[in-house]
Formats: structure tokens, sequence, C-alpha cells
């Protein structure tokens, strides 16, 4: 009796092997660039608004600070308090009496002191934090809570007050951390820094 | 025999599946370079940002001298050779500072601050007055992407005066 081997049990040659095997490939290939892809470009797409934020940031500040009267930041350097003159007349004040003067700039009163002409925006400035609260960093003035930046990469401004003999101004840095890191977080935050210097104009040099 | 029922049972060649596996090599070789090049154009976006926040802080550093100060030659030298903020930027760009008088110059005093800090008075104004000045800050580099040319310029004014 001749045994032969039917079709029914054969199995694949190394070519279908290889190029099943290729096949797969390919396909395995392209679903994990998909999603790495994916990711990318929503990384690089969340680093690009957190960028923003650094700048609006920044903007917010450093507008606040050249026109303050005071600037006064806390020991962990993320905090910043700004006293700045009252040049709108709000509801509530002296001026807000004629209620067609409310949002109109205030007049202020210039006198001649033996240091010189002082321009006096009234008595109460308005006061002016920035604080990080959650993922948020707030800017409240006289209580009025603006939120200016929102992420979820972690945004810390961080803000050095420099004092001198006749003048004053602001080191401010704002780093956060991207979503992709190589594992040195440290690193990564740095290489995100902005940078920015605001001199209080209010405390011009003599 | 019925040849059409045999064709449309029979699979891709080995043509075909090289031609496909090609095309979407191809497709997704263009997928991750645009990906490279949107990083690519994050790191430009941050040298713009940094290029522009450098000239503003000069700008804000020279408008804060004492006005004898800022009319010194010696004084704006030395100022100049540290860095307008602590930027990684700062150290690969080339400034350029200039004051006059205002509204009518009497020469231009320029100085220029190369990448590793060395600052040089490229000419001295024969007067810049004593009330007024104009500042230029410019600062140039090369972009990482592309090598391109980078710049950014702005002006101001500063009266001489104290302000308490």
């Amino acid at each position: 009796m001749k045994l032969t081997p039917t079709k029914q049990t054969a199995g694949f040659t190394l070519s279908e092997m290889m190029l099943g095997l290729t096949i797969s490939s390919v396909v395995v290939a392209a679903v994990t660039s998909s999603i790495a892809l994916q990711k990318s470009f929503s990384a690089v797409d969340n680093y690009f608004a957190t960028l923003m934020q650094q700048i609006r940031i920044i903007d917010y500040l450093n507008r606040d600070v050249k026109r303050g009267l005071i600037v006064t930041t806390s020991v962990d350097l993320q905090s910043v308090t700004v006293n700045v003159p009252n040049y709108i007349i709000q509801s509530g004040d002296p001026e807000a009496a004629n209620p067609a003067l409310i949002g109109t700039s205030r007049t202020p009163t210039i006198a001649y002191t033996p240091s010189g002409w002082q321009v006096n925006y009234g008595a109460s400035p308005s006061t002016v934090v920035y604080s990080i609260n959650g993922m948020s960093i707030l800017r409240t003035e006289n209580g009025v809570v603006t939120t200016i930046a929102s992420s979820t990469d972690q945004l810390v401004p961080q803000t050095t007050d420099v004092e001198l003999a006749n003048t004053e101004y602001t080191n401010t840095s704002v780093t956060f951390l991207p979503i992709f890191t190589t594992g040195n977080a440290v690193a990564e935050r740095s290489g995100t820094s902005i940078f920015a210097t605001a001199y209080m104009r209010n405390r011009l040099r003599g | 025999m019925k040849r059409g029922k045999l064709n449309a049972q029979a699979g891709a060649t080995l043509i075909e599946i090289m031609v496909a596996a090609m095309l979407l090599a191809g497709f997704f070789a263009s997928i991750f370079e645009l990906n490279a090049v949107c990083l690519r154009y994050i790191d430009a976006s941050k040298e713009s940002v940094a290029a522009l926040q450098t000239v503003h802080d000069r700008c804000e550093t020279l408008r804060n001298l004492a006005f004898t100060d800022l009319t010194s030659t010696s004084y704006v030298q030395s100022l100049l050779a540290a860095p307008p903020n602590a930027s990684d930027f700062c150290r690969k760009v080339t400034e350029v500072i200039k004051v006059s008088a205002y509204p009518t110059p009497n020469g231009i005093t320029q100085f220029t601050r190369s990448p590793n800090g060395t600052v040089t008075t490229n000419s001295t104004a024969a007067d810049l007055g004593t009330s007024l000045v104009q500042i230029d800050v410019s600062t140039s580099c090369n972009m990482t992407l592309g090598g391109r040319g980078l710049s950014e310029q702005t002006t101001t004014l500063v009266s001489n005066g104290t302000k308490k």
C-alpha cells in the first residue's frame, strides 16, 4: 500500500510563512505607529498650547508689575502680590457718585514734594495677587478672581523681586512639565523656561 | 472548466503585496516626518519667543537706568556684559544697542554684545543731550531650524527726570 500525503494535511511553505510574517509585521507596525503618532501629535499640540499660556502669564504679570507701587513675592516665589494705583474709577469709589464716571480714568493729584513731583491716584491702591491653584494660575484683584492660565502640564511661575536703592524690578520664569519626558523631569521642565524682566515704573530711577 | 470562479478565489500576488507594503511604509514615513517637522517648529517658536523676550528685557534694563548712567558709555558697556536674562538663548544671540539724542541726534553711541558676552563700543555720540534719548535694541542669531536668520528689534524713548 502506498501512502501519499493529502492536501488537507499539508502545511505552509516557507515562502507563504515569510509572506504572512511580512504582512502581519506591516499591519502591527501600522497600528503601533498610528497610536504613537496620535500621542505625539497630541503632545505637540499640548506643548504649543502651554507655550501660549506661558506667554499669557508673563504678559499679565509684567503689565501689573510695571504699573505697580509695591511688589512682594512669597518665600516659594510662586505667589506675587502687587499694589497697583487705582487708575480707573470703580463702583464704590468716592468719584463714583457720578455713575457716568465709572470705568473712566481717574485724574491724579500732582504735588511737589521734597523728593520731587509726586503723582497720586488716591490713598487705597488695588491689590493684585498672582497664585497657583491646582492646575490654574489665578489673578485676584480686590477679591475678583480671573483664571489667566490653566494647563495639566503643571505650569509654575516663579518671580524674584529685586529692590535696589533707586529702582525695583522682578525676574520671572515660567516653566511647565511636558507630556513626553525622557525620565529627567527637572531637565525637561528647565528646557521649557521663559524668562522676563519688568521694572516698576512707579519706582523709577532717581 | 470555469476560469472565472478560480480568479475570484485567487489571492494577491507577491508583487502586489510588496507594492502595498511599500506604499504603507511611505505613508508612515511621511507622517513621521510631519511629526518631526512639528517638533522642529516648536523649537523655532521657542526661539522666537526667547528672542522677543531678550529684546524686551534688555530694553527694560536700559529704560530704568538713571539718565546720567544711560548716557555714560562706560556704564552701559559694563552693564551689557550681563545677559538680558537667564535663558540659554542669550548665549547664541548678538545684540546691538544704539543710543542717540532725540529728536535731533548728534552722533550715535553703538555697542555690540557678542554671544560670548564680549561688549564692543562701535561708536560714541558727540553729544547725547540732557533731556531725551532714543534707544534701539536689536538681537540676531541663526535659528536651529534650517539655520535661518532671526532678528528682533525695538525702539524706545527715555526722558531725563525723576519719578517717585
